[in-house]
């Protein structure tokens, strides 16, 4: 499946593709687009991505994730474009004997998909202004490895 | 030497998306921010957050550049 899409992202088609007849625990995150940030109304949120190095960084985080935890599946999309309210603009599926690792797992992928995949959120809010995102200063702070 | 650079996100408010600069051999990727942060002060605060890469692959900035290479200045992702 891809990596990176300008596609809506298929929820279902996903999480059929996690079920693995050793996992008693699939968790789901789905990172969703909000009506508001900083108490402004938001109207759609655009991604911006450089899809080479976000593709292997993303790759290379799943493929770790295998190594930290005990994982049957690990899979991961982010969405790139426009995104509408309500919309899933990442998501993350772990799947585990145990739901420990699962959840584990996931929050693992996602923070580290957030923090270090060369993507960047503009929002657009109702208004008519439009922002850049800010919701990781890599060099401000140390990341879970 | 012959370098492309190219910039992203909030940077692209700035600099242009894409351009090339002409550099003396042995120019580091610390020297070519450096340049920049001279040439563009209002892009000071994400040019100093921005972590660098060349030919898809993160580098210090103490790399030493080579001829055609291409320089990306990726300023801190905000995913998710």
């Amino acid at each position: 499946m891809n990596l990176i899409t300008e596609d809506p992202i298929d929820l279902i088609k996903m999480f059929s593709e996690a079920h693995d007849p050793k996992a008693g625990a699939v968790v789901l995150f789905s990172g969703e687009v909000r009506n508001h940030s900083h108490k402004r109304d938001v109207d759609y949120l655009f991604y911006e991505c450089y899809v080479p190095m976000a593709e292997k960084i993303i790759k290379e985080i799943i493929e770790t994730s295998y190594t930290k935890f005990k994982l049957h599946k690990a899979l991961c999309c982010h969405r790139i474009g426009k995104v509408g309210i309500s919309e899933s603009a990442v998501v993350v599926i772990t799947a585990s004997s145990h739901r420990e690792e699962a959840y584990a797992a996931n929050r693992y992928i996602i923070d580290r998909v957030k923090h270090e995949a060369p993507i960047w959120k503009q929002e657009f809010f109702s208004d008519g202004t439009h922002e850049w995102g800010h919701n990781c200063s890599c060099f401000d702070h140390q990341h879970i490895q | 030497m012959k370098i492309k650079i190219q910039v992203f996100a909030a940077l692209k408010d700035y600099l242009d998306p894409q351009f090339y600069l002409e550099l003396q051999d042995g120019t580091t990727a610390n020297e070519v921010r450096s340049q920049l942060l001279t040439e563009y002060p209002m892009a000071e605060n994400i040019l100093r957050k921005s972590k660098l890469a060349v030919n898809d692959c993160f580098v210090e900035g103490t790399y030493t550049l080579k001829d055609n290479e291409h320089l990306l200045i990726i300023p801190p992702s905000s995913g998710g």
